[in-house]
C-alpha cells in the first residue's frame, strides 16, 4: 500500500510539475484547473502534503535560480556595482540612470510575474494550504514563495563581491532619490514599484508588519542617505545664503519630501523623513540662522518680514512644541525695543525742559515770566507722556499684527509678549501715571469727533496696557486724581465713555477697584440735583434781601475724593483736618442757607468747605479815569472768573478806600487762606497781565510774598468782556514734578503699609500661627493684583504690628513663626 | 423534485434558496457547464464561485476551464454532483432517505453515504456549509439506525475521503463507533478494516478513551439513544434523537 501510494505520488507530481512549468511560462491557459486542482488534492488527502509541499519549494528555488536571477544579474552592470560600493562610476548621471531604470525594471519585471505566478499557483495548490498547511502551522506556499523570492533574488550574492541584488537596488533607488534632490526628473514609477515590491516583502514567513523589508532595510539606508544630504545642504546654506532662504529652502523640501513619500517611496516613511529635515534642516542650526546678521530674527522683526516670520513660526513649531527659540527672540526683542522707549522719554525729558526754557528765553527774552515757563516744559513733559503710551502702543500693535498673522495666535507666545511687555512697562517707574495721563488725554478732548468704534479702539488700548501695569494701586491712585480733576472742572468730553472705561476697569481690575471712582461720578451726578434743588429753593423763598448769588455746587463725599491731590494739602493742618477760610459775610450767609437746605433731608452730615475748589464769577466795574484818552476814558465792567480764594481777596477790596493798599500779610490774617495759595491766587490776580486787577508793590514779575502791598488796580484794561483768571495749577492734568512724584509715593507707601497691615492681621487671625516665609509669600499672593509688596516694608509692617501687640513671635520655634494675639 | 420538497433537508436561508432554486431548474441564463461524462449540469459562475474558493478560481485564473466555461468533475458520482449543485443553488440536498425508510437498511446505507459524499466535496471545494450540513446529516442517520455492517463499509469511505486532520466528520464517526464498540469488536469485516488500515484502529481507541466521551455522549434517559451534543453556549444537552433536554 505505501508502494503505491509513492507511485500514485509521483503521478500526480508529474501532472502537477509539469502544470507549474506551464504556469510558470505563462501557459496556463491549456491547463485544465481540475485536473491540477485534483493532482494536488489527491496528494494531500493521501497525507502526502509535506511531499508536496517541499517538491513545490523545490521547483521554485529552481526556477529562480535557472530563470530569474540570470536575467537579473545581466542588468547589474560593473558600473552599477562600483557605484553601489561607492567609486565613481565614471559615467554621467544620465547613464547612471539609464542603467538604474534597467535594472529597475528588470526586477519589477520578475517580482510582478512571480506574484501573478504564485497567485496562480496558490489557487491549484488550494486544498494543500487549506488542509496541510493550516494543520501543520505551516506558512502558505505563497508566503514561502514570498520567503524563496527574498532570499534567492534579492539576497542572492553577486559574483565575485560581497554585494546582493538588494545592496545594488538600495544603491539605484537611492541614487534616483539624489538626482531627483538635485532637480533631475527621474521615473517615479519605475521606484515605486520596487519599492511596492519591499513592502510585499517580510523579513520572516511571519510577516509582521513591522518587519517588511521596506521597513527593515531599505528605510533606514534612505534615512542615513537622507541626513547625510540635508546635513550638508543645511552647511551650505549656512555658509552662502541668508536666514529667508533658509526658511524658503526648508519649506521647499519639507513639502518635496512629503511628495517622494506619496509618489516614489512609500507613505509609511513621511514622518521619519520629515523628522530627518526637521534635525538636520531646522533643529541643528536653528540658533546660527537667527542670529544671522540682516536677516536673522531681528532683522524680520524690525522690518514687518511676515512671510518670513510665518515660517519660522511653522518651521519650529514642528520640532519645539514650547517654540523656545522663537518665545526668547521675541522677548528679548520686545524688551530691547522696549527699553529703548523708555530710554527716550528719560532723556527727552530733560532734553525737552531745557530746550524749552533756552528757547522761551531766546524768544521772549527776560520779560517772560517763570510761570508759564514752567508750565509749558510741564506741558511738554505731559505730551512726552503721552508720546511714551503711544510708542508702548504702537510697539505692541507690531508684535500683535504679528503674532496674529505669523504665529496662528500661538498661546505659549502669548503669554511670552504679555510677560515681556510688563517687564519694561513696570520697569519703567512712571507707567501708572503715564497711561493715566494718556486716558486722561483721550477722556478730555481725544475722542473728540471719533466714532464708537474708534473710541473703542482707545479704550481698548488702555484697557490693555492697565492689563500690565503691576502697582494697580498707583495707578488707581493717579487715575483718581486725573479723574477729580476733570469732573470738577467739567473737562471730560463724554460722561458716558467716562463711565465705559470705568467698566472696563471693573472687569479688568475688580470691584474694590471702581467703588470710589463710582462714588465719584454718583457725587457728580448728586450735586448737580442738588444745585437745581437749591435754585429753586431760593426762588420759592424769594424774599430774602441780599444780593443774589448764584451757587453751582458740589458736595464731595470725603472717602471718594483724593483731597490730597486736589490741592488740598497747603490747607490742612498736620493732623489732617482742614483750616477754614474765613469767609467773607455775604459768603458766609450763602453757605449758611446752603447749609440749611442740604441738612434739611441729610440730618447729621458735615459740610466742610473747600476754598481751593472752585471758581467764582464776579462782576468787576472799573471807573472811568478822568483825564485819560481811549478806553480808560469809559466806565469797564468784566465779568472775571476766578477760582474761590481769588473771589474772597477780591471781596476784601470792595470795602477799601481809592488808593487804599492791603499788605501781604493783611489778606493772609482777614482771610486765613494758606500762604502759599494765597501767594499763588494774588500773582494770578496782580501779575499775570490778564486779569491784573490788583496792583503789587514793588510792580515785579516775582512771586508775592510777605510784605508785598496790593490795592485796586482802577486802570485794568481788557479787550475782552468776560475774562478768565489764568490758574497756574490745578485745572490741568499734567506730569508731576519730582517733589510731588515723591509725595505721592510717599502717599502711596503708606497707603500700602496699611493695606499691608490689614492683610496681615486677616490671614494670622485665620491661621493663628504661620511661618514667616508662609506669610510673607500669602501676602503676595493676595496684593498681586493691586501691587507688589516691597518685602523690607513686610518687614517693618511685621515689626510694627508685633509692637501694637496684634501678633508675637513663637519662642524656641525652628524657622521663624508668628502668633496671632487676639 | 418538487414531490420530495416536504423530504428535502433544510438548511438556513429558505427565502434565498427558493429564489435560487428557481435559477437552477431550467438552466436559463446558464454560463457555466458541469461535466460529468457527457452529462451536462447547466450551472451559474456567480452562484458557484460565492461558495467555493477553487471553483472561483477555476473561473478567474486563466486556465482553459476560464475560456471554454465548463468544469469536467471527473472522479464523482453524477447523483453526488447533482446533489452538491443543489446544494450551491439552495442550500440543502436530499439524501435519499425519507423519515419513514430511514430504519430500513438500504435507504439508511444510501444516505449514510450520500451524506459521506457530499462532505467529501465539501472539503474539496471548501464550501464549509456543505460541510456542516453533511456532518449533521450523517449523525442524524447514524443515530436513527445503527446498523453495524454498514457502518463498518461507511467508516472506510470516511477515513479515506478526509485529510488527516479533518476530525470533524471522522470525530462523528469513531465516537458512533466507540459507543457501539461491543458489538463492533465482534463484526469481522470492522476487525478486518482495522487489522488493514492501523489508524482506524487507532481513531476508534482513542474516541473509547477520550475523556470527554464520557462527559459528551450519554445515554438519554428518555429515549435510551445516546447523544453527544452540546447545545451552543448553553450549559445543557440536547438529545439528538428525541429532543430530551437535560
Amino acid at each position: 500500500m505505501i508502494g503505491s501510494d509513492a507511485g500514485d505520488f509521483e503521478t500526480q507530481w508529474d501532472i502537477l510539475r509539469s502544470a507549474l512549468r506551464e504556469i510558470h511560462t505563462k501557459n496556463a491557459s491549456t491547463l485544465s484547473f481540475e485536473q491540477i486542482y485534483r493532482a494536488s488534492y489527491k496528494i494531500v488527502l493521501k497525507k502526502q502534503g509535506d511531499k508536496l509541499y517541499d517538491r513545490v519549494k523545490e521547483f521554485e528555488e529552481q526556477w529562480f535560480g535557472t530563470s530569474v536571477m540570470p536575467k537579473i544579474r545581466t542588468l547589474i552592470t560593473t558600473n552599477l556595482v562600483n557605484n553601489t560600493l561607492g567609486g565613481v562610476s565614471g559615467i554621467t548621471a544620465n547613464e547612471r540612470r539609464m542603467t538604474g531604470e534597467e535594472f529597475l525594471k528588470g526586477l519589477k519585471t520578475s517580482w510582478e510575474d512571480h506574484i501573478t505566478t504564485m497567485n496562480m499557483t496558490t489557487d491549484v495548490l488550494m486544498y494543500m494550504d487549506r488542509v496541510y498547511c493550516t494543520d501543520n502551522r505551516k506558512a502558505s506556499i505563497f508566503t514561502t514563495s514570498m520567503g524563496l523570492f527574498r532570499d534567492h533574488i534579492l539576497r542572492s550574492q553577486l559574483t565575485g563581491s560581497d554585494l546582493t541584488t538588494f545592496d545594488i537596488l538600495n544603491s539605484v533607488i537611492l541614487d534616483m532619490v539624489r538626482m531627483e534632490r538635485d532637480g533631475d526628473v527621474i521615473n517615479k514609477a519605475i521606484v515605486r514599484s520596487c519599492v511596492y515590491m519591499l513592502e510585499g516583502l517580510y523579513e520572516s514567513d511571519e510577516e509582521n508588519e513591522s518587519e517588511k523589508l521596506y521597513i527593515t532595510t531599505f528605510e533606514p539606508a534612505f534615512l542615513n542617505a537622507s541626513r547625510e544630504f540635508y546635513q550638508k545642504e543645511c552647511t551650505a546654506l549656512l555658509r552662502d545664503s541668508d536666514a529667508s532662504t533658509w526658511l524658503r529652502q526648508t519649506k521647499k523640501r519639507l513639502i518635496e519630501e512629503e511628495t517622494r513619500t506619496q509618489t516614489t517611496i512609500s507613505m509609511l516613511t513621511s514622518q521619519k523623513i520629515a523628522k530627518v529635515i526637521e534635525s538636520e534642516m531646522i533643529s541643528s542650526r536653528l540658533s546660527e540662522f537667527l542670529a544671522m546678521e540682516g536677516s536673522g530674527i531681528k532683522v524680520m522683526i524690525e522690518n514687518d518680514r511676515y512671510e518670513d516670520l510665518t515660517l519660522l513660526y511653522q518651521l519650529i513649531s514642528r520640532v519645539d512644541q514650547s517654540k523656545e527659540p522663537l518665545k526668547q527672540a521675541l522677548s528679548e526683542r520686545v524688551r530691547e525695543l522696549g527699553s529703548e522707549i523708555n530710554k527716550m522719554i528719560i532723556n527727552t525729558d530733560f532734553s525737552n525742559v531745557a530746550g524749552a526754557a533756552e528757547d522761551g528765553e531766546a524768544a521772549e527774552g527776560a520779560d517772560k515770566s517763570k510761570a508759564p515757563r514752567q508750565q509749558s516744559a510741564a506741558a511738554k513733559q505731559t505730551a512726552a507722556a503721552i508720546r511714551w503710551v503711544d510708542d508702548v502702543l504702537t510697539l505692541k500693535d507690531k508684535f500683535d499684527s504679528m503674532w496674529k498673522k505669523c504665529m496662528n495666535e500661538d498661546l505659549i507666545l502669548q503669554t511670552a509678549l504679555t510677560k515681556s511687555f510688563s517687564d519694561f512697562i513696570n520697569e519703567f517707574p512712571r507707567c501708572s501715571e503715564y497711561v493715566s495721563l494718556f486716558i486722561d488725554n483721550n477722556l478730555k478732548g481725544g475722542i473728540k469727533g471719533k466714532t464708537e468704534a474708534e473710541i473703542d479702539a482707545v479704550l481698548d488700548k488702555a484697557t490693555t496696557l492697565l492689563r500690565y501695569i503691576q502697582d494697580k494701586d498707583m495707578f488707581e491712585r493717579y487715575y483718581k486724581k486725573h479723574l477729580a480733576r476733570r469732573l470738577l472742572h467739567g473737562k471730560s468730553e463724554s460722561a458716558d465713555v467716562e463711565r465705559q472705561m470705568i467698566s472696563r476697569m471693573k472687569l479688568e481690575i475688580g470691584n474694590a477697584f471702581t467703588t470710589k471712582l463710582e462714588g465719584m461720578f454718583k457725587d457728580m451726578t448728586m450735586s448737580e440735583d442738588l444745585t437745581s434743588g437749591y435754585r429753586t429753593h431760593i426762588q420759592n423763598l424769594g424774599d430774602l434781601d441780599r444780593k443774589q448769588i448764584d451757587l453751582g455746587i458740589n458736595v464731595l463725599t470725603t472717602n471718594y475724593w483724593p483731597m490730597e491731590s486736589m490741592g488740598g494739602n497747603n490747607s490742612r493742618r498736620d493732623d489732617g483736618t482742614q483750616i477754614p477760610c474765613t469767609w467773607p459775610n455775604e459768603i458766609h450767609l450763602l453757605q449758611e442757607s446752603f447749609k440749611a437746605f442740604y441738612l434739611k433731608e441729610r440730618n447729621g452730615r458735615m459740610l466742610t468747605w473747600l476754598g481751593f475748589l472752585g471758581s467764582a464769577d464776579m462782576r468787576c466795574v472799573f471807573p472811568k479815569i478822568p483825564g485819560k484818552e481811549g478806553i480808560l476814558s469809559r466806565e469797564r465792567r468784566h465779568e472775571i472768573n476766578v477760582p474761590t480764594y481769588g473771589m474772597v481777596v477780591l471781596l476784601l477790596f470792595n470795602d477799601l478806600a481809592e488808593g487804599e493798599t492791603l499788605s501781604f500779610e493783611e489778606i493772609q490774617s482777614r482771610t486765613n487762606i494758606p500762604p502759599q495759595d494765597l501767594a499763588r491766587i494774588l500773582h494770578t490776580l496782580a501779575v499775570n497781565p490778564k486779569a491784573k486787577v490788583l496792583t503789587k508793590d514793588p510792580a515785579n514779575k516775582d512771586l508775592p510774598k510777605p510784605g508785598d502791598k496790593f490795592g485796586f488796580n482802577a486802570s485794568f484794561t481788557s479787550k475782552a468782556v468776560k475774562i478768565k483768571a489764568p490758574v497756574m495749577l490745578g485745572a490741568v492734568n499734567r506730569v508731576e514734578g519730582e517733589e510731588e512724584r515723591k509725595d505721592t509715593e510717599d502717599r502711596n507707601d503708606e497707603h500700602r503699609g496699611n493695606v499691608i497691615d490689614t492683610v496681615i492681621v486677616r490671614i494670622m487671625k485665620a491661621r493663628k500661627t504661620l511661618a514667616h516665609t508662609h506669610l510673607f509669600s500669602e501676602v503676595i499672593g493676595q496684593l498681586a493684583t493691586r501691587f507688589k509688596p516691597d518685602v523690607g516694608m513686610m518687614k517693618r509692617r511685621v515689626e510694627s504690628l508685633i509692637e501694637r501687640e496684634y501678633l508675637e513671635r513663637v519662642e524656641g520655634a525652628e524657622v521663624s513663626t508668628y502668633a496671632y494675639l487676639a | 423534485m418538487s414531490s420530495q420538497e416536504a423530504d428535502a433537508v433544510h438548511g438556513p436561508a429558505q427565502s434565498l434558496a427558493s429564489l435560487t432554486a428557481n435559477l437552477l431548474r431550467p438552466g436559463r441564463y446558464s454560463d457555466l457547464n458541469i461535466n460529468y461524462r457527457g452529462k451536462v449540469f447547466k450551472a451559474h459562475r456567480n452562484a458557484v464561485a460565492f461558495q467555493s474558493k477553487p471553483l472561483a478560481a477555476e473561473i478567474d485564473d486563466n486556465f482553459k476551464e476560464a475560456k471554454i466555461r465548463s468544469d469536467d468533475l471527473e472522479d464523482h458520482d453524477p447523483n453526488i454532483i447533482e446533489k452538491f449543485i443543489d446544494f450551491l443553488y439552495t442550500e440543502q440536498y436530499d439524501d435519499g432517505g425519507s423519515k419513514a425508510a430511514k430504519t430500513s437498511a438500504p435507504e439508511a446505507s444510501n444516505a449514510l453515504h450520500t451524506n459521506t459524499a457530499l462532505y467529501i466535496v465539501g472539503d474539496k471545494f471548501d464550501v464549509t456549509a456543505l460541510k456542516t450540513l453533511a456532518k449533521e446529516e450523517y449523525e442524524k442517520t447514524l443515530s436513527a439506525s445503527w446498523n453495524c455492517i454498514l457502518f463498518t463499509s461507511n467508516l472506510k469511505l470516511v477515513y479515506a475521503g478526509t485529510a488527516k486532520n479533518d476530525r470533524l466528520l471522522m470525530g462523528v464517526a469513531t465516537n458512533a463507533a466507540a459507543n457501539h464498540v461491543e458489538e463492533l469488536v465482534k463484526n469481522s469485516e470492522f476487525a478486518e478494516l482495522c487489522q488493514c488500515d492501523g489508524d482506524i484502529g487507532f481513531a476508534v481507541l482513542k474516541s473509547c478513551h477520550s475523556p470527554t466521551l464520557q462527559a459528551l455522549v450519554k445515554k438519554c434517559e428518555s429515549c435510551q439513544q445516546y447523544y453527544g451534543k452540546k447545545l451552543h453556549h448553553q450549559p445543557y444537552y440536547t438529545c439528538s434523537s428525541c429532543g430530551y433536554t437535560y
